[in-house]
């Protein structure tokens, strides 16, 4: 149920007619409504006072109107509507397309870094002298090289030697995965203490020569992340696999 | 001049057989059109914008569109009650538009209303005939957000009918009841010091 007052402002919002007499009664002795009622009293003497303010004659004539009219006719614009939309997109297509055509190869730097450093590892897969095989006559698993790029870090065999040529080093890395390791490896692999490589980079100098106080970082040990249940396909490299690898088994590495 | 067409004169058909033939490019039906809602139409937009010169350009505008777009009529609605939803639509574009122009007005209605925050305000039969009613009611209709103010023309100045007012906005007539009774507190609440300024509330 609503009170006097609610029901007051509500009789004058909705325009219902005239006053019920409770409410009048009500009116004469609340102040609130009272004050209600006057301003909305003034509200309608505004309304009244603009409703009777007089509009000047409108001054357009119909010709004005059928001059504008007539004027779209002469232009053609609907031949030009619908081809902006297309042409604009096929055009910002064709200029992104042939952007990313040409930036690569025209970019300075990488132009630079091609002729500059030699190509990274690969089995030579088209090579028509290799006869590499996922695996070996007796059916286990080879393993993957390691890669070799030029800017990827190699035991430090104890001295600085020039690096080989990629093309070289890309055969003979592919037949070290049929035969035994080349000599050159396995001198590097006999030079690094066990549990305390040395790295440097490739055709990098010696920094022990340089700073005698030098210590290279120790490599952390490799803690398996699958938990107990994981199981984890041995691997080592130059060497085949001893344990029968399933379709299920993937070697997962990172450098 | 009458267009003589199965004895009736353009003059004697409504505005559905305007329309009809309008739609077949006859312009004196859309002449006929125009001198019938030119004024009325005229009318409404004065109202809104205050301004003649304004006023004409969007009432040209109006009729442009509307006899550009006839097609896009569906007569589901009267024609008039269409070409007042135009009307509508351009005077809220061009309030977005000319948001300088309104400031430029609102200073001017400010210096006009200066007095009345003079200490000695004037006596309240002397503003009446002044006539500063309109003033004050469009300082406060100035105020109201575009579609409150629409509606408070259309409805308590216009004096058009919930229905109609309900088929140019594309609404329910319980809807429109609704915001013309929001608009009108609305309006109260901008009234109300501007009319104790004058003296006519306490």
């Amino acid at each position: 149920m609503k009170n006097p007052c609610e029901q007051f402002v509500e009789w004058l919002e909705t325009e219902s007619g005239e006053l019920p007499p409770s409410l009048r009664a009500h009116l004469d002795r609340c102040v609130h409504c009272q004050h209600e009622y006057a301003l909305h009293s003034a509200y309608q003497k505004a309304v009244q006072a603009v409703r009777s303010e007089p509009v000047p004659a409108t001054q357009v004539q119909w010709s004005q109107i059928a001059q504008r009219l007539k004027a779209p006719q002469a232009r053609p614009r609907w031949a030009w509507r619908g081809v902006w939309a297309p042409a604009l997109a096929f055009g910002a297509m064709a200029g992104l397309g042939i952007l990313f055509w040409l930036t690569p190869r025209n970019h300075p730097e990488l132009a630079r870094l091609e002729q500059t450093n030699p190509k990274p590892f690969s089995v030579g897969t088209t090579s028509t002298q290799s006869t590499d095989t996922p695996l070996s006559s007796d059916g286990s698993v080879l393993p993957m090289p390691p890669p070799t790029y030029s800017d990827s870090v190699v035991p430090f065999s104890g001295s600085v030697e020039e690096p080989a040529e990629p093309s070289q080093r890309a055969t003979t890395s592919t037949r070290e995965l049929k035969s035994e390791p080349s000599p050159h490896r396995r001198e590097m692999a006999m030079a690094s203490p066990e549990g305390a490589t040395s790295f440097a980079r490739n055709g990098a100098p010696d920094l022990r020569n340089i700073n005698p106080t030098f210590q290279p970082l120790e490599m952390e040990p490799i803690v398996p992340q699958g938990g107990e249940n994981a199981d984890y396909l041995s691997v080592n490299y130059n060497e085949a696999s001893q344990t029968e690898a399933t379709p299920s088994d993937a070697i997962i590495c990172s450098f | 001049m009458d267009d003589l067409l199965g004895g009736y004169t353009t003059h004697t058909l409504n505005d559905e057989q305007l329309v009809t033939r309008a739609r077949e490019g006859d312009t004196e039906a859309m002449e006929e059109l125009f001198q019938r809602y030119r004024q009325p139409l005229f009318r409404i937009v004065y109202r809104s914008v205050r301004n003649q010169d304004e006023a004409e350009d969007i009432v040209q505008d109006v009729f442009l569109k509307a006899f550009e777009r006839l097609h896009l009529f569906k007569e589901r609605s009267q024609f008039s009650t269409w070409l007042i939803r135009i009307a509508m639509n351009l005077c809220t574009d061009r309030a977005r538009q000319s948001q300088r122009r309104q400031a430029l007005l609102q200073r001017e209605a400010d210096h006009k209303l200066a007095w009345m925050t003079h200490p000695h305000p004037p006596d309240p039969e002397e503003v009446v005939q002044q006539n500063v009613f309109h003033e004050v009611f469009y300082k406060a209709l100035n105020q109201l957000p575009e579609p409150q103010r629409q509606l408070i023309l259309m409805r308590d100045i216009e004096q058009m009918e919930y229905e109609q007012i309900a088929e140019i906005l594309k609404t329910t007539v319980g809807g429109v009841k609704l915001r013309v009774m929001r608009a009108r507190r609305a309006l109260k609440i901008q009234l109300e010091p501007l009319l104790r300024a004058i003296g006519e509330i306490e």
